[in-house]
Order: C-alpha cells, then structure tokens, then sequence
C-alpha cells in the first residue's frame, strides 16, 4: 500500500476510524491501540496525527464527542459515531470492496498471458 | 450510545432554543481541550510502556516520540476545530431563525381568529397601496418609448402668468424653431381623427406633424421611412406612417404593405413607414384611444396665423440643458415677438412641461390622492394591529418571562416576536398582492381616460419588490414597539402569583392610548373627508346645467379629404345630414356644432361700445360655438330674448366674414349690459385690426362649459358657417331611448357618405358625466376608505378598553364594594375613552386642515373643513367611540365584586 498517497491515505484513515468506532465509543488511545493492532503494525500511523483526523471527522457530523472515564479511571475524550457516520462507513466500505475486487481482477495472475 | 440519549439531547438542545441560549457541544475551550486530550494520550502510552518494562524517563520519551510533532498536531487540531465552530455559528444563525418561524406559525395557527383579523386587516392596507404603486410605476417610473425620453418637452403658449396649456401658432412655431439655442430639434403637430376605410368606415386617432418630430421622437420606423420636409407640400402629402399596433390590426402585419396605397376620408394614401412595436404617439390630447398614424403637416407662415392658437409643439433639448435654461431661453423668444407682434403677442408667452407629465396629466393629483388615502388606511391598519399585539403581549407576559429566567436575552425574545410580526406582515403582503391582482380593472376605470400608459399598469417584479419592502417596513412599523414592550418583562413580577408589573404595564397603555388616539384622527381624518365629498357631490347634482341633457344623442363625426376641402363642402354636408335626420320618425330635432356643452376651450376676447384695442389690457375670455339653426332647441336650451339663429344667418359668411349675426348668453349679456337689452348691440373682436363685428339677435340661457363644478363664462354662437372645423358634433333630440337610434344614425351617414363614421358616440349625460366623473370616484374611494377606516379604529378603540378595563378589574372590584354604583363605574371608565378621542379630534382636525389645502380642488360649493360637517364627523367618532367604550365598561363593571378581588 502506497501510503505516500495523501488522498488515499486520508480515505483509508477516515475508514479506519469510523471502522474502530462501529463497536461502541472508544477513546483517542483506545482507538490508536486497536488499529496497531488489528493491522498488525502494517500500517504506520503516527499516534499524534489521529487527533486531526477525529476532529476533521466530527466537524463532518459522523462524530460525536463526550468526556468521561476510562476503565483505568482516567478522563478522557470518547468518541462514537453518529447516524449519519455510520452510513458513511457502511458506503465506504462498500466502495472500498469494489475498488479491491476491481483491483483483484486487473491483476489476477490467471487473467495475465 | 442508544437512541434514547439522542432524543433526550435533541431535548437538551432545544430547550436551550426556548431559553434563546447558543447550543455549546462542549464545555471546555478549544485550547484546552486538545491540549488536555494530548496529555492523557501520552501519559497513557508511558503507562503502557512502563508495564512493558521501560524507565520511567524513557518510556515518557518513547511515547513523546511515537505521538509526533505535538505543536503541529495541536495546530491541525485547532484549525479543524475552527472550521466546525464558524459553520455551527451560521448554522445556529439559520436554526435559530427557522426555530422563530416554526414558532411565530404555531402562535399564528393556535389563534385562527386572531391570526385572520390581523392578516386580513393588514392586507386592506397594502393591497391598495401596491396597486396605486403599481400605476404609479408604469405611469411614472417606467421608460418611456423614446430614447433619453427626459429631454422631451412639450412647448406650451399662454398668457404671461397662467400655465393653462394654451396650444401655439405656426408663426410662432416656426420663429421658435429658427432661433432657440436650447433645442436639439422641434416638430409641429395636432391630433387628427381620419376615416379609415379598407372595408368599412373606421375612425382611427393620430396625428399631423412636421418631419422634424423624427429628431425629437428618436425613433427611426422599423420598416420603410419617415417622411422628407419636402413632402409637408399640399400635393405631395399623401403620405403615411403607421404604428406597430394599426398596421398588425388592420393589415394582419403585411410586410409589403409599404409603397402600398391605403384610403383615408376617400383619398389615397401612400404607406411609406412603420414604426417599431412599443413605440406609442404620446400626446396632451388623448382621449382615450390610442394614436396610430402620423401624416405630415405644412407649416404656414402666413402672419394673419400668429393668433390662431391650435398647434401642438414637441421639443428635444439639448443633451444637458435643463428645463428651467430651456424656458428661459423661449421666453426671451417670446420677449422679441411680443415686441415684433404686440397684436397677437403682446401678452403671450412660452412654457415647457416634461413629457412624464403630459402623458400623466389630469390624473397625477388623483393618483396621489389615492396614494395618500391608501397610505392612511395603511397606517391605521398598522396602528390597529399594534394594538392587538401590544394586547396580546400582555397575555403572553408569562411566556416572555419564563424564557427570560431561561436565559434569553432581551434581544433574543424582541428577535423572536418580530419575527412573528414579520410572519403576519408577508402573509398580508400576498394577500395585499391578490387584492391588488383583482382590483387592476377597477383602479383602470377610475383613473381618467385622458392618461396614457396605462395598459402598462400590472403587477411585475418591481411591484412585487415594492410590495415585499412595504410588508417589511409594515412588520417593522407595527411589530417593533409592542415587541419591545412585551420583552420588557420583569420576570419576578410576573412569576409572583401573576400580579400585574406596574411598570410594564403603564408603557404598554401609554402606548396603546397613543395609538388610539393616532387611529381615531384618522378615521376622522376620512370621515370628516366623506362627509365633505358626499355634501360636495350632491351640491353638484344640484347645479343648473343649463340644458335638458335627457333624450339627447351625441356623436362627433371628421369630415376630412379633398371632398370636404371647402368650408362650403362642410356645410351643405350638415345641412344635408340634419335635413335628412330630422325626417326621421323618432328623431324630433337635430343640429350640428364645433363643440357640445362642457366642451369648453375655444375662445376669443371682445370689445363692445367704445373699448379699442389695447395689446396690454386683459380682457376676460369669451367661449365661441359655431352652430346650426335649432341647436338650443336640441339641447334644450332656453331662448330668453330675441330669436334664434336661422339659415338665412350665414349664407354670407361663407364668402364674408367681417359681419355676423350671433345669439350670446345671459352671463355676457348680463356682464356687459347689466338691466338693460342685449339685443341689437354690436361687440368686434378685440385685436387690430379688429376682424369682425357681430349684431346680437338672441339671448339664451347660459349652459357650463367646463363642468357644474365651474362657473359659466360669456358665450358667443355665431352660425356654423361662421367656422366650419373638420371635426363637428352631432347632437340628436330622439322621442325615446338615445342610444337605440345609433344604427340609423350611422345609417343616415352612411348613406350620404361611406367613408364616414360616427365616434364617441353617447348621450349628453354621458357628456356631462364626463366632467364630474374624477369628483365622483375621489367621493367614492374617500367614502369606502371612511368606512374601512373607521371600521378599523373602532375595533381598535374596543380592544383597547377591553385591555385596559381588564387591567382596572381590582381597581373596578374595589369601588364596587364600597358602594359604587354600575353606572358610576362606567362612567369612570368611558371618562378614558373621551380624553382620548378629544385629543384625537384636536389632531384629526389639524390634519383634515392640511389635507384640505392640498386637494382643495376636488370639492365643489363647500371648503374641505366645513364647521357644520367637522362637527358631525366629530360627532360620529364621539357616538362610536362611546359605544366601543361602553360595552367593555359595562361588562366590566357589572362584575361580582367579591369574584374580581378574588382573581387577582
């Protein structure tokens, strides 16, 4: 994966996130821990540049946030998606398979002579 | 999260709309906040890393390291955050109006009754005003059909002093021409009516001018040419042009018509130009049909002509030369030829009068009449409805106060309640829009025929801008005062058991006294107005015309084309057609003249006795009519000394005019000779050498000539052959219905000619109606808007006292249980009610004043503040206000004492 790509990794980061959300509301360290991993440290992320992209999130409406406590008893920030966020993530990973099988079927080695 | 937390921060929010407070999604600053999540995200990964084993120090700096550039971060964070806040703030803007709306409609619907009573009012008052806007706009505002249409002037010639608009000379014309300094160009022309005939006779409007009206109209034809100077020749001036309209009408828009020949009064002539669509002959002469064709005029210089005052002048002035620079330089013009002339020019001179008002004129004072009495009515609709509110507003005290202690701002609750007047006031505004939809027809007949443009009239996008602005400004004007009384409010007052706020109160009744009284001096403005015009229109049924106009038919019939060239042409013509009449059965009498009784405007000076002629002395004009033996019989005219004119009377004429016989009326023979008989006396015409001099041999009672309003000038009627004009009136004595004779009529024309018709045909009542006609519907409107008027300020003089009474109801409980009678109490409260309406009559009276100054000339045999006629119109508001007054009081007083005491 080509993350030099800014465009895509902006689409990819903001999949990410409303993807780690669609369980429930998390927390900014929750939220990096689970995409760590759940990629397994494939994609590389710099903690920090989260917190932009949630605040750009929220700004479009697919955010809420809330203060609380964590289970460590510490307070911090949640974040959970709104209506209107999870239809965004259910069309952007429709579109993201689309985009994959399409891809899946350019390169396929049986199709190549 | 669960959807049971949405609704209930959906509830969260828009409590805080109630309460007028700004939403905040959260409760730290920006700053902070991102500052704090930060820290917390870092100490977490130190945590985490101290548990994999890491030092203290080190595990703090690992996690600083894989956070990244925390000053960037923080500035991304913030820069996001701006972004949501800005567009949160304008959303809030749109949500919070749109809340108001939402708002203002639920208050609207919850009281239908109430909601119609103030949209129906309103509406009476900016209906009529965008109608009369509406005509102002074509009339006025609008472009006129030739470009740079402000430069164009209309060149009148009067005497020295009087603006009359006296039409010019050719002489005169033609020095004017040859040396002003001020004008681009000028043109000649009158008003003819010809005998169009493609298949049948048809009288068409237009007119005769110099080829030089091309310059001053601007107006080049869409198709062919205008004519050339040399064409103005007898010989060669049987050319035409038309405008867009006639040639579409009459030639289904032909476009090889030009070069065409087309017959006029039996003769024919050449189509040589069009005119481009929109193009329209403006004249001070209309009449109520449109003017289209233009044939050249020559213009005589011939100097016997310079006190023959019947041409028309058009002028262009030079690009940036004002009218008042223009006049001054026709005027010194004038100054040369009063000198070079002191017969016919002696006390002449020129004026000029912008084309927006000659094609305006007659109807421009009645317009603003309109406009002002609107604009009353309007105001007292907008005094009315302020009322209400302010009323109302007392009602919605508990309201304003809770969402006061909610946290809404004073502003936030003024915001929010003009917003609902703003509702009220756009609504009646298109209702005001229908109103004004409906009534176009209406406002078409009552406007005087002699304006043009008025097909222009109708409700365009300027109208409808017009018409928003003024719902606007009326919401404003009615809803700001008791918007910001009503959020005046002191919330502790009210929420204590509901007592009356002492404060707030005695604004919101001093204002409402003061839009009381402001509503009744307007309705009494309008009744004192109606009753004056009512008094003024039968003082005008009651004049002595001077003729019996019932049974009369009249039509005006042209004689034009070689045919009826000589004057001797014209006059075995009418004689031929009333011999023909008059052997009618059905037709008891018939005569032809150049003008009909209230037709006045042609007329001369005389001198009588020893007078001579002095070029300064004034002497005052006397009306000539040219007509036919039996004309006063006709007409029904007395014959009060001597004997009428006979055939025998004007045969010489025709070949000598120096000599007549005329009969003149009782007013200059009364003026002249006072007591003593006319007959047999000699008056020569007042100029030198003096052209005529005429034997009186007949007197006959003095019919008006400009309508019952004025008086009756001295007459002269010289036999028709005297002065033949082109165009004569016919008028007919029938045995019955007038208007069933028409198709003989125009049968016996046809039958001596075919190419002639008959036009403005009607009865003498007609005539007569004619010059009442604007008195009557000023009366009428001003009677109707009396009415409306009043209706409305006894509504609001009821409302007020409702209030008010309700507000004294433990004043009222408490006199009442001390033994004061019901009649005492109401007493009490009407007392209110009678200062109020004596200081309205103080100002209603100042502003009838006022008003009667400026249309002084609208009523007739009575000043427009007629003691007797003030006092009833007092009178009738005193009689209604009591009433208005009284039903509250009574109700009020008639209250159980015990129960008043104990509601409060």
């Amino acid at each position: 994966m080509d993350t030099n790509n800014g465009e895509l990794l902006r689409g990819t980061l903001d999949i990410l996130l409303l993807r780690t959300m669609s369980g429930g509301a998390k927390h900014g360290y929750e939220i990096s821990k689970w995409i760590r991993h759940r990629t397994a440290d494939a994609i590389q992320v710099g903690e920090g540049s989260l917190y932009p992209a949630l605040r750009r999130l929220e700004r479009k409406g697919w955010l809420e946030s809330e203060w609380g406590l964590s289970d460590t008893n510490r307070e911090v920030k949640f974040y959970r998606l709104t209506r209107s966020g999870r239809r965004q993530l259910a069309r952007q990973v429709e579109a993201w398979n689309s985009y994959v099988a399409a891809m899946a079927c350019v390169l396929d080695p049986a199709e190549a002579e | 999260m669960g959807n049971g937390q949405n609704t209930e921060d959906g509830k969260q929010r828009r409590l805080a709309h109630i309460a007028g407070r700004r939403p905040r999604v959260t409760d730290l600053p920006p700053e902070r906040d991102v500052e704090r999540e930060i820290e917390i995200h870092v100490a977490q990964l130190t945590d985490e890393l101290m548990a994999e084993g890491w030092s203290p120090e080190d595990a703090r700096r690992e996690a600083l390291e894989r956070f990244g550039d925390r000053h960037e971060i923080e500035t991304a964070c913030r820069a996001e955050t701006r972004r949501k806040d800005r567009r949160l703030h304008l959303g809030n803007v749109l949500s919070t109006l749109v809340f108001d709306l939402r708002f203002g409609l639920r208050q609207l619907i919850r009281n239908p009754g109430l909601s119609l009573v103030i949209v129906l009012t309103l509406a009476i008052g900016i209906g009529p005003t965008v109608a009369i806007f509406s005509a102002v706009k074509a009339l006025i505002f609008d472009p006129f059909p030739y470009p740079e249409a402000d430069r164009l002037v209309e060149v009148w010639s009067d005497a020295i002093g009087n603006r009359w608009g006296n039409p010019a000379s050719m002489p005169d014309y033609a020095d004017l021409r040859e040396q002003n300094t001020t004008f681009e160009e000028m043109g000649l022309y009158t008003t003819v009516s010809v005998n169009f005939s493609a298949q049948q006779a048809d009288l068409i409007n237009g007119i005769a001018g110099t080829a030089s009206l091309l310059e001053v109209f601007g107006v080049q034809p869409a198709l062919g040419r205008w004519f050339t100077v040399s064409e103005e020749a007898p010989g060669r001036d049987q050319v035409i042009i038309l405008t867009n309209g006639l040639w579409r009408r009459r030639f289904d828009a032909d476009p090889d018509l030009i070069g065409r020949t087309v017959r006029i009064n039996g003769d024919g002539y050449e189509v040589i130009g069009i005119m481009p669509a929109g193009f329209e002959i403006l004249s001070p002469w209309y009449r109520g049909q449109a003017l289209e064709f233009i044939v050249p005029i020559a213009v005589d210089r011939d100097e016997s002509r310079r006190d023959s005052h019947s041409w028309l002048i058009a002028g262009r002035l030079l690009p940036g030369v004002s009218v008042a620079a223009a006049e001054a330089d026709v005027q010194a013009i004038a100054a040369r030829l009063a000198e070079l002339y002191p017969g016919s020019n002696a006390r002449d001179t020129f004026w000029l009068q912008p084309f927006a008002q000659v094609a305006a004129r007659g109807g421009l004072q009645q317009l603003s009449l309109f406009f002002y009495i609107s604009a009353l009515v309007l105001l007292a609709a907008c005094t009315n409805v302020a009322g209400i509110l302010l009323a109302r507003g007392a009602g919605r005290r508990s309201e304003v106060a809770i969402r006061t202690s909610l946290g809404a701002s004073r502003r936030r609750i003024v915001g929010q309640l003009l917003v609902e007047s703003l509702l009220f006031a756009v609504i009646a505004g298109g209702a005001g829009i229908v109103l004004a939809l409906w009534s176009r027809d209406l406002l078409l007949t009552l406007l005087p025929d002699t304006m043009q443009r008025t097909a222009g009239i109708g409700i365009d996008s300027g109208v409808l801008f017009f018409a928003l602005g003024l719902s606007v400004l009326t919401g404003l004007f009615f809803g700001l005062g008791p918007a910001r009384i009503a959020s005046r409010t002191e919330v502790a007052s009210v929420l204590r058991e509901g007592a009356l706020s002492r404060t707030s109160g005695r604004v919101r009744n001093r204002a409402l006294r003061r839009l009381t009284v402001a509503q009744l001096a307007i309705a009494l403005m309008l009744a004192n107005g109606a009753i004056i015009l009512v008094q003024s229109r039968s003082n005008l049924d009651r004049v002595p015309l001077g003729y019996d106009e019932d049974e009369v038919l009249t039509a005006e019939v042209w004689l034009g084309g070689e045919r009826y060239a000589e004057d001797s042409a014209k006059v075995a013509f009418c004689e031929e057609l009333i011999a023909r009449l008059e052997e009618r059965p059905g037709i008891q009498r018939a005569a032809v003249t150049n003008k009909l009784p209230m037709q006045g405007g042609t007329s001369c000076t005389i001198l009588v006795g020893d007078e001579v002629y002095e070029p300064e002395t004034q002497r005052s004009h006397i009306e000539v009519s040219y007509v036919t033996p039996g004309y006063f019989e006709t007409l029904g005219i007395d014959l009060l000394a001597g004997r009428d004119l006979q055939r025998d009377d004007g045969l010489t004429l025709l070949s000598d005019r120096t000599r007549a016989n005329v009969v003149v009326n009782r007013v200059l023979a009364e003026g002249y000779w006072p007591g003593e008989n006319a007959i047999g006396r000699v008056v020569r015409y007042n100029g030198d050498p003096s052209r005529w001099s005429a034997v009186i041999v007949g007197v006959v009672e003095g019919t008006r000539q400009w309508g019952p309003q004025y008086g009756i000038s001295g007459e002269m009627y010289f036999p028709y052959p005297f002065n033949p004009w082109m165009r004569f009136q016919l008028a007919v004595r029938t045995n019955g219905d007038p208007m069933a004779l028409v198709p003989e009529v125009q049968a016996v024309l046809g039958d001596l000619d075919p190419d002639l018709a008959l036009s403005q045909v009607g009865t003498m009542g007609d005539v007569t109606a004619e010059r009442t006609r604007n008195l009557h519907i000023v009366a009428l409107l001003v009677n109707l808007f009396g009415i409306i008027a009043l209706t409305l300020a006894m509504i609001g003089v009821y409302g007020v006292m409702s209030y008010s009474v309700a507000r004294r109801r433990h004043e009222l409980g408490i006199r009442s249980a001390l033994g004061a009678g019901r009649e005492y109490l109401v007493r009490l409260v009407v007392r209110q009610a009678v200062q109020l309406v004596a200081v309205a009559i103080g100002l209603g009276t100042l502003a009838t004043i006022a008003g009667g100054i400026i249309f002084r000339s609208l009523v007739f045999g009575i000043g427009m503040l007629h003691w007797l006629y003030a006092l009833v119109g007092a009178g009738i508001v005193v009689v209604l206000t009591l009433a208005a007054a009284s039903l509250p009081a009574w109700r009020a007083a008639g209250v159980d004492p015990v129960e008043a005491l104990r509601t409060d």
